[in-house]
C-alpha cells in the first residue's frame, strides 16, 4: 500500500491539463473495482445461501456488503473531490454518479436489514434475496456511460495514460486487492468467532 | 497552496481515515467478543463446584 501511495503521488507524472488532482483517479478508480467485486460476490453468497441455507454463505455475503460499501464510498467521496476543480461543481446528476449512489444505497439497506431484522433463518433468507436483487444495479454502474451518450455526461469515458501512469494504475491495483483481501480475512475470521461464541453460549445455558 | 493538491489531500486523508475507522470497528469487536469469551469461561469455572 505504501508503495502505491509513492507511486501515485511521485512515480506517475503530473497530469498536463487536470494536474495533480488528476491523482485521484488512481485510488478512486481501485476502490471502484474493489466494490464492484464485493458486490459480486454478496450475489454469489447470497445465491448460495438460497440454494444450502448454511450460514456460512450468509457471512461471506455480509462480510463482502461491509467492505464493498466502505470502497463504494470512497468512490462517491472521491469523485467529487476531483470533479470540483475540473467541472467546477463536486455533483452532477449524470449516469455514472446518479447509479452509484443508488447502487450504495441498496447496499446500505442491505446491511440494515441484516443488522436491524431479527436474528435467524427469516432474516438471513430475506437479506440474501436483497443481495441477489441488488447486484442488479452493479452492471448498470458499469454501463451507465455507455448507455447514455457522451454529450449528454461528463464522466470520463476512456482515459489515455502514459506507461508510467498505466504502471502506477497497476500497482494501485495491486494493492487494493491486497488490502480488500486483508479486510475481508479479518472481519470473516471475526464473523466465523462470533458463531462459535454464540453456538458456545447458547450450549452452556 | 495549490486546489487541486488541497483536493487531493482531502481524498486520501479520507481514505485513510475510512480505512482506520472500517480497523478500529473490527479491534472494538474483537474486545467485545473477548469480554463474551471471559464472561461463558467464569461463568463455566463459578458453576463447577455447583455440579460437583
Amino acid at each position: 500500500m505504501l508503495a502505491a501511495i509513492i507511486a501515485a503521488m511521485v512515480y506517475a507524472p503530473t497530469e498536463q491539463q487536470m494536474g495533480d488532482v488528476q491523482r485521484i483517479f488512481y485510488f478512486h478508480v481501485s476502490s471502484a473495482l474493489c466494490a464492484a467485486m464485493a458486490y459480486f460476490l454478496v450475489f454469489v453468497g447470497s445465491v448460495e445461501y438460497l440454494r444450502t441455507r448454511q450460514d456460512r454463505w450468509d457471512r461471506f455475503a455480509g462480510v463482502r456488503a461491509e467492505v464493498g460499501v466502505l470502497f463504494s464510498a470512497f468512490v462517491l467521496f472521491s469523485g467529487p473531490l476531483w470533479a470540483r476543480p475540473i467541472w467546477g461543481v463536486f455533483w452532477r446528476w449524470e449516469p455514472r454518479l446518479a447509479t452509484m449512489l443508488i447502487t450504495l444505497t441498496i447496499y446500505v439497506a442491505y446491511l440494515m436489514v441484516r443488522n436491524y431484522g431479527d436474528p435467524g433463518e427469516r432474516t438471513q433468507r430475506f437479506a440474501a434475496v436483497v443481495g441477489v436483487v441488488a447486484f442488479v444495479s452493479v452492471p448498470f454502474v458499469q454501463y451507465s456511460i455507455k448507455l447514455w451518450s457522451a454529450d449528454q455526461q461528463l464522466h470520463p469515458q476512456k482515459v489515455e495514460l502514459g506507461p508510467m501512469m498505466e504502471q502506477t494504475k497497476w500497482l494501485c491495483y495491486f494493492a487494493f486487492a491486497c488490502l480488500f483481501t486483508l479486510l475481508l480475512r479479518l472481519r470473516l475470521n471475526q464473523e466465523r468467532q462470533a458463531a462459535r461464541l454464540q453456538a458456545l453460549s447458547r450450549s452452556t445455558t | 497552496m495549490d486546489t487541486g493538491l488541497t483536493y487531493l489531500a482531502i481524498a486520501y486523508s479520507g481514505f485513510f481515515l475510512a480505512i482506520a475507522a472500517f480497523l478500529y470497528r473490527i479491534v472494538r469487536r474483537d474486545g467485545e467478543l473477548q469480554a463474551a469469551v471471559d464472561a461463558i469461561e467464569s461463568r463455566a469455572h463459578g458453576s463447577t463446584p455447583d455440579e460437583a
